[in-house]
């Protein structure tokens, strides 16, 4: 359960708009990162985040860390060797 | 032959009912489940059009009713449906038709079998004579599409998430995700561990099917049965019976004990949780656990 170190390179704020337009921005953010690049997308708490992360799972998309914040939540994603973990 | 020389107690049991337009009734199909075939479909479009007014209503229950058929067509028609296997339903003070959720024949959050628990609800009690209308509901997981604790029993798929420390890689998300807050981080000096307040937990599966190593995993999975929920003109969530129940057997037990329990002591037009307010959850509880127990050594 060591934490890795990693770096975001990029950041999307898909607070305020709604499913599954959230989901569908997100995830074109994320297939457009590169190999060895990570992602920050900031989403609303709730069911929002619920079906963000079932899409982004659902996609092989890995998310490696998250951050709380007021009614919503950071999540840390990438899709290649930037997201697997040690 | 007016309405009044039709035994209309008769007529209910079998799902007739006298509409304020007098000679017309309803006929309520059955749909267990609220599953139809296309055949099936088609004959109920059929009899619509010949005995009723082309049109069908459909029910809370999942059902379809055809509307505006003659009492001197009510057989005929009854007939031409059966034929097609298309079973009345049933009003007044007995077992109403069973509904559920598609469960986990289809649905990607369904944790049980509803469709076959559905079936054998029907088979084992639809239609028994009880002091009031008695409703049962199966839904396939928490999400309660079935509204199952708006029914006098209701059976909802249940999992309790067990945390697995090797997977786990700290993300944190489990925590942010769970609807009703139920897990937290715990650290200690070496590690940091993640767990459920199994009292606040509602079995569903949003952490077990979320996180993104699998680290929540089902640990024990079954059926929550609930008691005593009711609609209508005085409303009443249903109670817990038992939160985890792992065996479908048990679950037939438990059924079959809350269904005597009720036909004993209820009071005619009285529902079963207007009764449990009556007596006392405790009480009914109690009385429902041993009577399971006894017919489970029974069994055995």
């Amino acid at each position: 359960m060591s934490k890795q170190q990693y770096s975001v390179s990029k950041s999307i704020d898909v607070r305020g708009v709604s499913c599954p337009l959230n989901a569908v921005r997100a995830k074109q953010a994320i297939a457009a990162l590169g190999e060895d690049e990570l992602i920050e997308v900031t989403v609303d708490a709730g069911e929002s985040l619920i079906r963000i992360v079932r899409s982004i799972n659902d996609a092989g998309y890995r998310i490696i860390n998250s951050k709380q914040l007021e009614n919503a939540v950071a999540i840390i994603v990438g899709k290649g060797k930037a997201a697997v973990r040690q | 032959m007016s309405d009044n020389n039709l035994d209309q107690v008769a007529l209910g049991r079998v799902g007739m009912m006298r509409q304020t337009h007098p000679d017309y009734y309803v006929m309520r199909l059955k749909a267990v489940g609220g599953d139809l075939t296309a055949r099936q479909l088609a004959r109920i479009a059929e009899v619509a059009e010949r005995y009723g007014r082309g049109e069908v209503h459909l029910s809370t229950r999942q059902g379809v009713e055809i509307h505006y058929v003659h009492r001197d067509n009510l057989e005929t028609a009854k007939m031409e449906l059966a034929d097609a296997g298309v079973e009345m339903g049933a009003c007044g003070p007995r077992v109403r038709s069973i509904v559920a959720c598609p469960g986990n024949a289809t649905c990607r959050l369904g944790v049980i079998d509803t469709k076959a628990m559905s079936r054998e609800l029907d088979a084992r009690y639809f239609r028994k004579e009880m002091p009031s209308k008695f409703k049962l509901a199966v839904t396939g997981c928490s999400s309660n599409c079935t509204k199952a604790n708006e029914n006098d029993i209701g059976v909802r798929g249940a999992i309790e998430p067990r945390w697995e420390a090797d997977s786990c890689t700290d993300c944190g998300l489990c925590v942010s995700f769970c609807p009703v807050n139920a897990i937290s981080r715990q650290d200690t000096d070496e590690s940091s561990n993640y767990v459920v307040d199994e009292t606040a937990c509602i079995n569903c599966t949003v952490c077990t099917s979320l996180c993104p190593t699998s680290a929540w995993v089902v640990g024990r999975k079954g059926y929550t049965v609930l008691i005593g929920g009711t609609m209508g003109r005085i409303p009443r969530f249903a109670s817990v019976l038992k939160r985890i129940v792992e065996s479908e057997q048990e679950v037939y037990a438990l059924v079959d004990a809350a269904v005597e329990c009720y036909r004993e002591r209820g009071i005619k037009k009285e529902r079963f949780g207007h009764m449990i307010d009556r007596i006392g959850l405790k009480k009914i509880k109690e009385e429902i656990f041993v009577k399971a127990a006894v017919q489970r050594i029974e069994i055995h």
